[in-house]
Parts: C-alpha cells; structure tokens; sequence
C-alpha cells in the first residue's frame, strides 16, 4: 500500500497540469455539445444549400431562374467582392455562389444552343457545392425540354407562361420523415462525444500517468524503496492500482460532465449505458498502453511530446476526429493496435443500432479485442519492468 | 581602511515574517566577513538584498561605495556570486559552463581564455574539462559551481554556503582556494554554519538570528565576550559532600556536576580556572585519574546568545 | 557579449539531444499522422459518390406510378439484394454510374431494412413520394441524405414536366412534330453551361486540416519558448540568479536568449512546410508569401511564450500545461481536429476567430490559396503582428521588474 500512497502524493505534482486539462475540456466541451444540442424538432433535416446569385442579366428569363434559386435554396446576400465572398465560402455562410452573365436570356432561347453561360463558384465544403450545382442542371434542363417541346424556341407570347410553367414544376416537394425521434439525435452526439473524450483521457493519461510515473521509477527513489524490504511485486502492484483508481476517477469526472451536459435522462436509453462500458473497457486498455510506453521510454523532457504526438495521432488514425469511412484502409489497420479504433467502432454500432432485433455481438467482441489488448500490453510492461531490474541488479 | 559594503537599517519582510530586521553591517576590503546563522536565520535574504536581487521594504545598500541598484551594472561587473545550489548548465561542458559565465563580465575573448584556464587551474578541474555536470560528484560539481562564480575576477565575492555537502578533499580545496582569493585581494563575504570553516577562514564574523546580527568581532573577540568559561573535567572516585562544597566555594568556579567518578566543572569567564582546580586537588592530596580543559566554542557562544544550536535545523 | 550568450544558448540546445530530437520529430511525425490519416480524402475519386442504399414501398400505388417510378428507377440505379450478415443491400453488378441500390419491400419489411441499418432509407411511391431515414446527421449520411432528397425531387419534377407538356399538347398551345419525343427526351440530359471555379474546391476541404495544423505547429513553439523566460528570472531558476547578477540588461539577455529559439523554430516551420509538399500536399504557388506567414506565426507562438512566461506566477507545472494545452485548443477552434468547429466558432463567439493566431495563419493561408488579390492575406499579416506587438509588450511588462518579491 505504500506505493499505492506515495503514488497519490507524487501526484500532487502535476495537480496543475491535470486541472489546467480539465479546464479545457470542459470548455471545449460545453462548446461543441451546445453549438450542437438539437432543437426539439424530430423531422429529418436535410440542410439546404445556401447560394448567392449575382444577376447582371435582369431579363425575365434571368429573373425567374433566381425565383427559382429562392424557392429551393436559402438565398444569401453577400458583396460582390472576391474577399466578401471567398470569406463566406470558407466560413461556410454561403456555398455557391451563381453569377448570371449579361447574355444569359438570350442564350437560354437561343434555338442553335441548349445551355447559357454560367458561372460559379464552390466552396471548400464540396458535397454541399455539388447540390447546388444540380439545381441549376435542373432549371436548364427544363427548360430546354420546354424550348424543344414548343420545336425549338419558346414563342415571345409563351415566354411568360412558360417560366411560370417551368417554376410549379419544379417546385415538386418530397416529403421527409424521420424514422426515429429525436432522442436518436441526442444518442449521436453523445456517441460523438464519448469519442472525443477518448482523445481527453489518452492526452492526460499519458502525460500525468506519464510525468508521475516516471518520477517514481527514479532509479535512486526506486532503490530506497526496494532497500526498505518492499517487494517489487508489490511495488508494481501498488503502483497499477493507484494509476487505475486515478483513471477510474477522471473517468467517471468527465462522464458525468457529459451527461450534465446532454442531459441525464438520457441513461435510460440503454445505448448510453452500452457507449458507458465501452469507454471503460477502452479507458482500462489505454491506461495499459500508456503504461507500457512510459516504461518503455522513461523519459520526462520527451513525455510532453510524446503525449501530445500519440494522443493526436491515435485519434486521427482511429476516427475519433475524422469519420472512420475518410482514413485509408492500411491507415486503419496500423491503428487497428491500438484499442482507440476499436472503441470507436463499437460506438459507431451503438448508435446505428437497430430498434428493433439489436445486435451487440459486435461490440461484445471490440471490448473483448480490447481487454486482449488491456492484458497483453499488462504483460508486455511487467516483462520490461522485470528485466530492467535483472539489468539493473 | 575603504568600506566595501555598508548596509544601514535594512528591512526585508515575507508577509508577516520579519526575515531582515533593521539591520546594519560594514565589510571592508580586503576582509574575509563570515556571516554565521543557523538555517532559516536570514543569511542568504541578507546577501540577496544587498545584491538588490530581492526587493526590501526599508534601509540602504552601498557597495564600493555607491548605492546598489538593480541596474547597476558597473557595479555587478565588479561582483562574484557563488549561490549554494549549483547553477551550471548540465548540457555544456565543465570548460563551457565556466566560459560561459565568465563571458557574462568579460567580452574580450583572449582575456577571457586566460581566465578560464586560470580558474580551471585554481579550483583543479583540469582533468574534468570535458565533462558535463552530471557527470561530476558532488565536491567536484561544487568546484564547478564556484568557478563560474569567480573567473572573472571580482573584487567582491558572496560565497554562500560553498562547502555544503562535500568531500573533505573538495572542500579543503575550497577554502585554501578562498584564503587565496582574499591574499590576491578579494573581499569576501562568507556564509556558512559551519563554525570551523569560520573560525579558520574568517577575519571577523557575524551571529545572525532571526533577521539581526547579534553580535560581530574576530573569532577570539566573540569568545571573549562570553559568561562562561572552561569546562573542566576530572575523573576522580573520592570525593565527599564536604570536598564539593569546597570546590563549588573556589571564586573561579561557576557551576559543578559529579556524578559516576566524574566531576564536571563550569569556570567563570576570563579566568584561570583549571589551575585552582590542580591546586585544590594536590592541596588535599585527593588522587586523580585524568582531567581536561576544554575552552569555549563560537557553538557555545551561539547557544549562549540564542539558545540554539549552530546545526539546528530551524 | 550578446553573440556570446545566443552562442552557449544555441550550444545548449543542441546538446540537449532528447529535447532537440522531440522538438524535430514531434512536428514531422504529426505532419505525417495528418497525412496518414487524410490521405484517404486526398485520393482522386475522393468525391466519387458511393450509392445510396433505398428500400422502394410501392404500396397501393396507381399502375402507371408504379411504371413511371420503375423507369427512373432503371434510369438512376440498380438492383439489389439483402446481405446475409445484415450489412448494407449487396448488388451483382458493378453499380458504377449508378446513384441508388434498390429493393423493392413490403412497408413491413422496409422497416426492418432501415432499422437494421441494411438501406440509407425507404421510399413510398404514390401521389407524393416519401421518404424516410434515421434521424442521424453525420457527413456522409446528410449527404447520403440530400443526393436522395435531390434524387426524388427530380423525379417528381419530371413527371409534372411532362404532365405539364402533355396539358399543353391538348390544349393545342404545342403541335407536337416529328422526333417530338425525342428531342425532348434529349433536352432532359443537356448540360447546362456552368463554368464552375475549381480554385481551392478540389482539395479544399481536405487543406483547411492542414492550414489550421499549420497554424498549430507555428504556434506550438510556446511551450519552448516558456521555459526560455525561466531562464532570465531569478527567481525561477538558480541558474537564472546567477546570469542576473551579471552586468548585462534584462531585455538584451531576453534576446540574447529567445534568438536560438526563433531560428531553431524558423527552420522547422520552413522544414515541415517543404515536407508537406514531399508528401504531396500542395499548398498553392505563392510559397514566398506562405513562408512569410509561417515565420510570422512562429514568431507570434513565442513571444505568446514568453508573454506567458514572465507574466504568469504560477507554478511551472500550470504554465507547462498552458504551453501545451493553449495551442492544442487554438487549434482545436481553428478546425485541427474537425473542420466544422471553425463555423460553430464563427458563429457562436466570432471575437475569438478575429483573435485566434493558429486561425489567423489558417486563414491567411487560405487566402493565399484562393483569392487572387493579396487584400485579405495582408489584412492577416497586419493582425498577426498587432498580435506579435502585443505578446512582445506583454513579455516587456512582465520582464520589467528589476528585481523579486521572494527568490
């Protein structure tokens, strides 16, 4: 027990650092977990796309065609200059912005041609640029379907008429229905957010295990304390459990701050309390892996880099920022060591999880994968420890 | 004689500690100045506030005659510290630590080499030139650590507790190497609670406690300026009640203590006591096995004047 | 004398050989990582469009709704079949123009699909069509999402087209001539004459991961450059008492201290810059103008180090953690770890986008990217050395002191 306790009182070194930490989590966290809670509506949202016309035209052919723009997408005003609206395509204020050149009625009726000229501009957010692009198709190819039914040009006289025809048509509603409520929502982002707290604890867990850790395998303290007839076994023993009850500490610290967040009544959904086991299994393994790399490297001036590179990099690696379905296969498998991705899968299945006929085999077998991952990486740093003494002795 | 440092009625306070009460000081050139205090005393506060290092609530600080300010630089250029934490930079060598420090005062490369390899010579680090820091045992660092202190030459040196923690060779070294220092000219300033190093090193020495300097003067004046005198011992098996008596009336004798054949005996100050004592007993023919004279110590004085020890760690 | 200091200090950086060696690997390895992990997006058929997966309930629909649906059907997807394992609908052939794989299902069944995660959603043709999905918003299923939303819609529109054209027909206004069919049927698939920029859309969304990494690693120096201030206080260090004895100004031994810093850091921003284009992540031509920022980023990191340093009392540990939090939680702001952060951050408290230095690299990088006017890249230079000026006027005021309340 007295490493146990001495590990608590080493700690006490980097209390800054841990609250400093936790500091910013929960600043983060209050962030992004209000910048997303979902309003009480259950519909299935699907965002429009927000365009910006400049219309240098103004004729009737022109104007209908921004009409048109206005029905189907949220119009954004914007001044026409290549900083206002470069800025607003980066900041995602508008995601296309349509210019009509001076000619574009004349070529739209023109008989000899079956487009006008256009131009636009995307923004870096692609898909969303590639929706607006259609709309335009559409107004074009209908267009043309008038301008060919009427043989080849629209008459003057049923130019109006036809606009208005071309309008109504196109104004075709599909009706979308939410399969599930809203909960559902709420069940996603905590799932995201159970994720991003993956990248919180690999972060502390490795620096403040790490930092502690370290100063205790000091090899002159550590001799003081062999010397004084504890056993290494127990010293190693005492030293696991204070590093796990830390964890367990922090864990529950930054699950409970979540669900003050996202509400507690989410618990009676059972999903949440599977999201639950899962991050405990997969804060257990973290726990072993970052103990067997500080081990490994006993390094204090490189743990700062250390922790800050592995942490970021299991993350990025294990879809813990970037959706799983974006990294590269090989990518995947190469993290696919690490007990993070694992974790994160199994999240992903909970969430999408059926209501009907749910399935947790799946993440049976991730938390498995990861407690396999827990003991071998247990066993791998009681072999290091262990020869280190024989080297040492 | 030229005044080295003056300090007058200096205050330094940390909340509601007193760590330097009203105090006054001179140090002259060319002395060797042992400021002498338990830990905790306010030693090392004091030599921070005169080299302005610590900000102080009141009082005056001059050395070479002017007024010492955290900017004065003319005056710094003339002053070595030697802190008692090894200061050094473990990624540099032995030889670049030492050229480093001593390039802090002096810009002029070619003086600067001599320099350093004179210290290198002084504090006979030769053979370790090479070595970083960590390498060094401990005496060997704190030879290290006063070198870098001191290859520029000053002519006012702080040597704060120097000899902490280390070998007897080391440390011998040291203090030959300060007496050197002061014979070339320095003067220095001494902390320490060691009392044998003061009473070999210094010229005069101050008691510190609690923020004041008790009381200053050469090692021989502080003793002289103490009640008590020798303590005498005799081992002897026959002695009555009516023979203690006789001895405690003798006007030499302070106090008396006799117990399993052994009579301890407390002189009065300033006198000779130990030959009233060989007298009394060859007068009453009373047989002896062994006696010893011991004279007062500076530790006696200090308990005296403070009621605690050099060593206690306060 | 000052050549003398920035010589030792230089010196003992690079024997330091575990720090030196982190402080290079650390920026390279992330660098990679983000590689690594982004690369996926980087490849060319990135954009390609995986098919939707749809349930088809066709219910008590009129015949010829059926027939009309079943022809757009042909006309935009293919067949599928549920997979054994549950998985997603499996299809035999190669479904490579295709935007849908369907199944036509009883609405029982078509529940039990969507439940099971088998198809994206499910379709009920009829007078209107519906559609149905889980109520998950993620990138890929939104835009799973819109495609099928779009998909509908066209279907829609297209029978009211021809409704339309048909009404016509009768009402005399269109004598239908000869090929009438024909051409209308080609009318249906002419292009429109959209030019679309491709500036910056291509690989855009994939690059704002790396300006804003970028904008970190400049920055990141601050935790370096922390522990440097260490070294001019008195009172934080013994060595530090020691060279502040010495007859040398404050602010010269600052400079004399912070200079190995800011060319160690130049010269890995500009090292990680080229890196980047070795692992072929082209961040446009105007590489002069890029450096410029990165430097400038570098620059502003550690003096927000230093300002830190000598400002803050606290403990090393506290300041340890600032070092290395602070950065990360730019970072974070600036969309390092999810892009969409950057438009929440916008949108919820817009004063500290204006602010944040790894956003302000971001963003001049950006700019430099995208825009053909240099305007908005100088803009950014302009605010970032405001930002410099101040972490430099922070650092002067908390070095300022001359000498310590307690050591």
């Amino acid at each position: 027990m007295r490493a146990f306790k001495l590990y608590f009182k080493v700690m006490r070194g980097s209390l800054a650092t841990i609250l400093t930490y936790i500091g910013i989590f929960v600043v983060i966290a209050n962030f992004v977990i209000n910048a997303q809670l979902p309003s009480k509506e259950a519909d299935l949202k699907i965002a429009e796309p927000k365009i910006t016309v400049f219309d240098a035209d103004e004729s009737p052919v022109s104007k209908a065609f921004t009409a048109y723009l206005t029905e189907h997408a949220e119009i954004v005003e914007l001044e026409d200059t290549e900083i206002a609206i470069n800025d607003a395509l980066f900041d995602g204020e508008t995601y296309y912005v349509i210019r009509i050149p001076q000619d574009f009625g004349k070529q739209m009726l023109d008989p000899e041609r079956n487009d006008a000229e256009l131009n636009a501009q995307g923004s870096i957010y692609v898909h969303l640029s590639i929706v607006s692009a259609q709309l335009v198709e559409r107004y074009n190819q209908t267009f043309q379907v008038y301008k060919q039914a009427f043989g080849g040009s629209i008459p003057a006289e049923q130019l109006e008429n036809t606009l208005d025809l071309i309008r109504t048509d196109l104004q075709a509603e599909v009706s979308t229905r939410a399969f599930l409520s809203g909960e559902t929502y709420k069940i996603t982002l905590l799932g995201t957010s159970f994720n991003n707290t993956f990248y919180i604890l690999i972060a502390l867990l490795t620096s403040v295990i790490g930092s502690t850790l370290i100063a205790m395998e000091n090899q002159s303290v550590k001799n003081r304390d062999l010397v004084s007839g504890i056993p290494e076994r127990q010293r190693t023993f005492g030293i696991f459990l204070a590093t796990l009850l830390f964890s367990v500490v922090l864990w529950v610290f930054l699950i409970v701050f979540m669900y003050t967040q996202l509400g507690f009544d989410l618990l009676t959904d059972t999903r949440s309390l599977w999201l639950i086991g899962v991050s405990f299994v997969h804060m257990v393994a973290v726990l072993a892996v970052a103990n067997f790399f500080i081990t490994l490297m006993r390094n204090k001036g490189a743990l700062n880099f250390f922790s800050t590179v592995f942490s970021l990099a299991v993350s990025f690696t294990s879809g813990v920022f970037v959706p799983l379905e974006l990294i590269q296969a090989p990518v995947q498998k190469v993290a696919s060591f690490m007990p993070t991705v694992w974790a994160v899968k199994a999240n992903n299945a909970i969430v999408h999880m059926p209501e009907q006929a749910p399935d947790y085999s799946f993440v049976w077998q991730a938390m498995g994968i990861m407690t396999l991952m827990t003991v071998a990486f247990l066993c791998l740093t009681l072999v290091l420890r262990k020869s280190r003494q024989r080297s040492f002795a | 004689m030229q005044t080295e440092v003056r300090v007058r009625n200096l205050v330094k306070r940390y909340k509601d500690l007193v760590a330097v009460d009203h105090l006054d000081l001179e140090i002259q050139k060319g002395e060797i100045y042992g400021l002498l205090g338990p830990n905790g005393s306010g030693k090392t506060t004091l030599i921070n506030c005169i080299l302005s290092l610590l900000r102080y609530e009141k009082g005056e600080v001059e050395i070479f005659g002017e007024p010492m300010r955290p900017d004065a630089h003319h005056l710094k250029q003339n002053i070595g510290v030697v802190s008692q934490e090894p200061a050094v930079y473990d990624e540099l060598s032995v030889y670049e630590n030492i050229d480093y420090f001593c390039g802090l005062y002096v810009p002029d490369k070619a003086v600067r080499r001599k320099l350093v390899e004179e210290v290198i010579e002084f504090v006979q680090l030769d053979e370790f030139r090479k070595f970083r820091p960590k390498k060094l045992s401990g005496g060997l660092l704190r030879r290290l650590n006063l070198a870098c202190g001191i290859a520029h030459k000053p002519r006012l040196i702080f040597l704060d507790e120097p000899t902490v923690a280390v070998d007897p060779q080391s440390r011998n070294r040291i203090l030959e190497g300060i007496l050197q220092l002061r014979d070339e000219g320095s003067t220095i300033v001494y902390t320490t609670h060691y009392m044998e190093e003061v009473e070999f090193l210094c010229d005069r020495i101050s008691i510190m406690d609690r923020g004041k300097i008790l009381i200053t003067g050469t090692s021989d004046e502080i003793k002289a300026i103490s009640r008590s005198g020798e303590t005498v011992r005799v081992e002897t098996f026959d002695l009555d009640e009516s023979h203690l008596k006789a001895i405690e009336a003798l006007p030499t004798v302070e106090s008396l203590e006799y117990e399993q054949a052994e009579l301890v005996l407390k002189m009065k100050a300033k006198t000779n006591g130990l030959l009233d004592i060989l007298n009394y007993f060859e007068h009453h023919n009373i047989p002896m096995t062994k006696i010893s004279s011991k004279q007062p110590t500076l530790n006696d004085v200090f308990l005296e004047i403070t009621g605690k020890e050099l060593r206690d760690d306060v | 004398m000052f050549r003398h200091i920035t010589k030792y200090k230089t010196l003992a950086l690079v024997k330091d050989h575990s720090s030196l060696f982190w402080t290079l690997f650390f920026p390279l390895v992330l660098v990679t990582v983000f590689h690594l992990a982004m690369s996926g997006m980087f490849s060319s058929d990135t954009y390609r469009f995986d098919p939707v997966t749809v349930a088809v309930v066709t219910g008590d629909a009129k015949q010829e709704e059926i027939k009309a649906f079943d022809t757009f059907l042909d006309y935009v997807g293919v067949p599928g079949t549920p997979d054994e394992n549950d998985g997603p609908l499996k299809v035999d052939t190669d479904p490579q123009n295709a935007y849908i794989i369907y199944i036509k299902a009883e609405p029982e069944e078509a529940r039990v699909l969507l439940d099971k995660n088998q198809v994206y959603a499910f379709v009920e043709v009829g007078e209107t069509v519906t559609m149905t999905a889980k109520n998950i918003l993620n990138s890929s299923n939104s835009l799973n999402g819109s495609v099928l939303r779009s998909l509908l819609e066209r279907y829609t529109q297209i029978k009211n087209t021809m409704n339309s054209i048909e009404n016509l027909v009768t009402s005399g206004a269109i004598r239908p001539g000869r090929d009438f069919e024909e051409r209308i049927r080609k009318a249906f698939e002419s292009d429109t004459g959209l030019h679309e920029e491709d500036q910056g859309t291509k690989k855009g969304d994939v690059l704002i991961y790396f300006f804003a990494l970028l904008g970190y690693l400049s920055i990141f120096p601050m935790a370096g450059s922390i522990s440097s201030v260490a070294e001019l206080e008195a009172n934080q260090s013994s060595r530090a008492a020691r060279s502040w004895l010495a007859p040398y100004p404050m602010w010269k031994r600052f400079f004399a201290e912070i200079t190995p810093n800011v060319v160690l850091y130049s010269i890995l921003i500009v090292i990680i810059y080229y890196y980047l284009g070795v692992l072929g992540v082209d961040l446009g031509p105007r590489t002069g103008y890029i450096l410029v920022l990165l430097l400038l980023g570098t620059l502003t990191g550690i003096f927000m180090g230093t300002a830190v340093g000598s400002l803050f009392k606290g403990s090393t540990g506290i300041k340890t953690a600032l070092g290395i939090g602070l950065p990360l939680v730019l970072g974070f702001f600036s969309g390092m770890m999810a892009s969409e952060i950057r438009k929440l951050v916008k949108n919820s408290i817009p004063f500290l986008q204006k602010i944040n230095p790894v956003s302000l690299v971001a963003e001049g990088l950006y700019s430099l990217y995208n825009y053909s006017t240099l305007d908005r890249y100088f803009d950014i230079v302009i605010r970032l050395s405001i930002f410099l000026v101040i972490a430099i006027v922070l650092t002067i005021i908390g070095l300022r002191r001359s000498n310590y309340e307690s050591i």
